[in-house]
């Protein structure tokens, strides 16, 4: 079930002012009057999330087969979940990250040698080997080498649990408690402080950054050894480590984890279509194989074409026996394979299959959600809800068949409804053409499809005639470009979209621009920004 | 990596009932005996009077129909305080009339203070619906809900129960939007668990059979030592970090220092000599659970079992349970896509929300729209009966000892978030009387805050306070309750 399921779609009657005639929900960086644009905003530190703790335990044991092993579920804020203000040390957290730590530490020791740098077969050697360890796995749990005063006091820890309960307990309870360390646990940012005030962070805690950034998982020896050298403190030296780490296989699973966010390809869950209405859709394949062409597709966009342009006008698809029908073209066996779409009806992932599944009902498809998707994901303009109280339901169908803009055309012209109404449904109505399958269809309910619409408060307003033209304005946008780099700078600090201002993304968004608006390259801007590599702190 | 698994979230799944009862410390004969019979629980000894706890449970969903949800009079006179029958979409809950407070016109009044907008209309109630709080962006709450509130509260300054507080889900969380209503302080979500295995095994794993022979009991007390030991180094790391860092990072590390200690602090608890361990039946039901929403009623069933066996054995004294919403519910009052030309069940409630909805007046949509909430009043009822069957020391039942609230994250279809229809339940101890329907005025449309009810439900289970939540729309405790 998705969130984007149960937003309602529709406004009967309105009685508070919402929208009136602007763009914005108060907390996009391009339109918020009065936060401050000076500095970087103060946020906390962040905690690793789910997948990326999950992750760096494999990259810390790699000889040996771990237990899956889970946290409880993370909350989305702003359409992310890794905001760093949210994560709360619930007790269920802290009870996990215990249990946790002991399944992990129990796998890691059926064959000490798999973990061990050393052989401890005296008592001296079990020492020596036991501080050996704990230099060896805490300089890669805590993503540098450790300090002195840290060294002496889990060597001690470790002496007194031998001294107690013998070696491999000892060992057990090190790795347990390494575990458990904010050290590990958090990006643990000290910085040193500059003549402006701000903090620099260290080469240490750059390459953690970049490493969960661009990998979701903890650094490699090279990465460290390029924080070691200090190679990390020129944005050259960064750049150089970014795309190494870009070439690795591992940034695919963390630009598809961004995009699968970003895109609300995750909404792509559990949807039910009608039997009668939609022949072709089955609740029990469709969704997942139009999820995975979705993924797929997002993939392909950001390895295969990078272009911002791609994103909003290309007109390919993955297409597999299960979704053809969706896609409009001949059925293909096998697994989903890259296939040019008609391009006068596909346009990037505007247009995409699965987004407009997931933005629709069961019978309709739902203008509402596909305007705010635009909105709140590539102008990063969100509207406020309706004010309480209002009915949202979409008027039925009558004696004569209506189409589904015809239905709630009406209703959100009223009143102050009319404010908001005007520039989600501006953008929604321009995707009449897809059903609630995100098949084309040139007529809905048997009329006429009408897919003209029109940007408002937008820098590319005015009219356009369908998804297609509404991708090819949103290509020309400079809002969208600042929004896209808006998007990827808050991910890669875990920030809410009022922790971000316009001092922080411009010059992102500046450099995108010069790259000719390659998404890869802006991946590159934004680990080479100011925001990205430093912090402020208040006292 | 949500279901199925063998890790640590599900090492209990298969313990058997006798391995349950030991490693609770209650011999399987003894309580085969004695069904609520003594354990080694370390609260259990104490002597004099026995000191009942009272507990705290939400009930968490939706909204109710306006018109179907007022009691109905009795003999042709209108429904008064003491005189009353249940409304149409409240009969599940028939012969439990005097153990219920039917409230009538309490308003979330935060949410005509509170800034910036929410990010859709359900994350506005579910931001306010717990917190009584204002919101600090779009999408979260500036302060603590109620349930953590309180569970804070009553284990300080030292934890008492094993689990400070449960809170579960059945089903998928329908409409919760973005973090859900759980806060452990403003900003601070917490999610609800979805699986009922990882929720049996949180409240009843981990206890270690204290062992008969001198090795086994040492053996334990040497596992026990090595947990805590652990535990110590690590919050000793965070003392030692923190300080170095921003005041945003220190808070944030603080916190989790402290609920390391405070865990540390929870080792050791056990169940009390009154306990009620989850049946044969439970552990075999609980493999009925697939993945959330699937079979939203019987793992509603499993929580609400878990969560009396929990209070039973003193584990916790305060949880949630949400409700499955309409979508969870589909096939059990037998809805499909394209009835009544609706897209889907979300679609039929609104539809069906007033009488100036489009299918107010079709007999059979009404019909169905109407299951969803007796399938709910029917779950609520089903909790209240669990409580109800487990007797108390001084002859009163869990129930009796319990405050129930069944609330929601909004009021009705219309996404109103005032007169609200939340219902009470259980005496909490005899801190509030039951039997009775409180219907409050409501000048200028305006019915007391969320916030004064909340007040009352901490000071019933002993938690002192005059405020709660948003301190400008709260007066004190709820007057009439």
């Amino acid at each position: 079930m998705n969130l984007a399921k149960r937003l309602a779609p529709l406004v009967v009657t309105c009685a508070a002012a919402g929208c009136v005639g602007t763009l914005g929900g108060g907390e996009s960086p391009e339109t918020t009057p009065g936060t401050t644009n000076a500095s970087l905003l103060a946020v906390p530190v962040a905690r690793l999330t789910t997948a990326q703790y999950q992750r760096t335990l494999r990259a810390l044991f790699p000889k040996v087969t771990l237990p899956a092993v889970d946290l409880p579920r993370e909350v989305t804020v702003g359409g992310f979940v890794n905001n760093s203000r949210s994560q709360a040390p619930s007790p269920a957290l802290i009870e996990q990250l215990l249990a946790n730590a002991t399944a992990v530490a129990t796998a890691a020791l059926v064959d000490p040698t798999k973990v061990l740098p050393c052989k401890a077969s005296t008592a001296a050697e079990e020492t020596s080997c036991g501080h050996a360890f704990v230099e060896d796995l805490g300089r890669r749990a805590f993503r540098r080498p450790l300090a002195s005063d840290e060294i002496a006091r889990f060597d001690g820890q470790f002496d007194a649990a031998r001294t107690a309960y013998g070696f491999p307990v000892a060992l057990r309870m090190t790795i347990e408690t390494l575990l458990q360390t904010p050290q590990f646990l958090y990006l643990t940012e000290l910085g040193q402080r500059q003549s402006d005030g701000r903090f620099a962070l260290t080469s240490y805690e750059l390459a953690s950054r970049l490493s969960y950034f661009l990998w979701n998982s903890m650094p490699d020896d090279a990465l460290l050894a390029a924080a070691g050298s200090g190679e990390l403190a020129t944005p050259v030296g960064i750049e150089k480590q970014a795309r190494r780490l870009l070439a690795d296989p591992q940034a695919r699973d963390a630009v598809a984890t961004f995009q699968e966010q970003w895109l609300r390809i995750d909404h792509i869950d559990d949807l039910s279509r009608s039997a009668t209405s939609f022949p072709a859709w089955n609740d029990a394949t469709s969704p997942a194989a139009l999820r995975a062409s979705t993924a797929a597709y997002a993939d392909y966009l950001f390895w295969d074409r990078g272009t911002l342009a791609a994103y909003l006008t290309d007109s390919n698809g993955f297409v597999s026996n299960e979704t053809s029908a969706f896609f409009g073209v001949p059925s293909t066996s096998g697994t989903a394979k890259l296939l040019p779409l008609d391009p006068a009806q596909r346009s990037g992932i505007l247009t995409y299959p699965g987004l407009m599944a997931a933005f629709a009902h069961s019978l309709d498809d739902a203008p509402v959600q596909r305007g705010v998707f635009v909105l709140d994901r590539l102008l990063c303009a969100p509207t406020p809800p309706p004010p309480p109280g209002v009915n949202q339901a979409t008027p039925p169908q009558g004696a004569t068949p209506k189409t589904t803009r015809e239905r709630i055309a009406q209703t959100h012209e009223q009143g102050t409804c009319a404010g908001c109404h005007k520039i989600i449904d501006g953008i929604g109505f321009g995707f009449s053409h897809y059903d609630a399958t995100g098949a084309w269809r040139n007529t809905d309910s048997g009329q006429p499809v009408d897919a003209t619409g029109s940007l408002v408060g937008t820098d590319v307003d005015g009219p356009f005639d369908g998804a297609v033209a509404l991708g090819q304005k949103l290509a020309q946008s400079k809002q969208v470009q600042s929004c896209v780099s808006t998007q990827w700078l808050r991910y890669s600090l875990g920030l809410a979209p009022n922790e971000i201002n316009k001092t922080m993304v411009d010059p992102v968004t500046d450099t995108f621009r010069q790259k000719g608006l390659d998404v890869r390259e802006l991946v590159v801007a934004v680990v080479k920004s100011d925001a990205f590599r430093y912090r402020v702190r208040n006292p | 990596m949500n279901q199925g698994r063998k890790d640590g979230r599900g090492e209990m799944r298969g313990l058997s009932r006798r391995g349950l009862l030991q490693a609770l410390g209650i011999g399987a004969a003894t309580a085969a005996l004695l069904p609520y019979g003594l354990s080694v629980g370390s609260r259990s000894a104490s002597a004099g009077p026995v000191q009942i706890p009272k507990r705290i449970l939400f009930i968490y969903g939706m909204g109710s129909i306006r018109s179907f949800y007022p009691p109905v009079g009795v003999g042709g006179a209108p429904a008064s305080e003491n005189s009353w029958a249940l409304g149409p979409l409240h009969t599940p809950l028939i012969g439990m009339e005097k153990k219920l407070v039917i409230t009538n016109g309490l308003d979330m009044a935060v949410n005509t203070v509170t800034q910036p907008d929410a990010g859709n209309a359900h994350i506005q109630g579910g931001t306010e619906a717990l917190t009584a709080a204002k919101r600090s962006n779009s999408s979260l709450s500036s302060g603590a809900s109620i349930d953590q509130w309180i569970a804070q509260r009553l284990n300080a300054p030292t934890p008492v129960t094993k689990i400070p507080s449960l809170e579960l889900s059945a089903g998928c969380d329908g409409g919760d939007a973005e973090g859900g209503p759980h806060y452990i302080a403003g900003g601070q979500v917490i999610s609800a668990e979805r699986n009922p295995n990882v929720a049996f095994n949180r409240v009843f794993g981990g206890f270690s059979n204290p062992g008969q022979t001198p090795a086994e009991i040492a053996a334990a007390q040497a596992a026990l030592d090595q947990k805590k030991s652990v535990l110590e180094n690590a919050a000793r790391e965070f003392s030692s970090v923190a300080p170095k860092l921003a005041q945003e990072d220190r808070t944030k590390l603080e916190a989790h220092a402290s609920a390391i200690r405070d865990l540390e602090a929870r080792l050791a608890l056990r169940a009390s000599s009154a306990c009620t361990p989850p049946d044969a039946k439970y552990q075999s039901d609980l493999k009925m659970f697939t993945t959330p929403g699937k079979h939203a009623v019987s793992d509603f069933d499993l929580d609400a079992r878990l969560v009396t066996s929990a209070f039973s054995c003193d584990l916790t004294r305060v949880a949630t349970i949400h409700l499955p919403s309409h979508y969870d519910l589909e096939s059990t009052i037998g809805y499909t896509g394209g009835m009544f030309g609706t897209t889907d069940t979300h679609d039929l409630t609104h539809k069906t929300n007033d009488a100036n909805a489009a299918l107010w007046n079709d007999a059979a949509a009404m019909a169905i729209v109407k299951k969803i909430h007796l399938a709910q009043a029917q779950m609520f009822r089903r909790v209240l009966d669990l409580l109800d069957g487990i007797p108390e020391a001084d002859g009163t039942t869990l129930l009796d000892n319990t405050a129930v609230l069944w609330c929601g994250q909004i009021a009705e279809g219309g996404h109103a978030l005032t007169e609200l229809p939340w219902i009470l339940a259980g005496g909490a101890g005899g801190a509030f009387r039951t039997g009775r329907y409180l219907k409050f005025d409501r000048p200028n449309d305006r019915g007391p805050s969320h916030n004064d009810l909340f007040v009352s439900l901490a000071n019933a289970v002993g938690v002192a306070t005059n405020s709660f939540g948003e301190a400008s729309v709260c007066t004190g405790p709820l007057r009439g309750l």
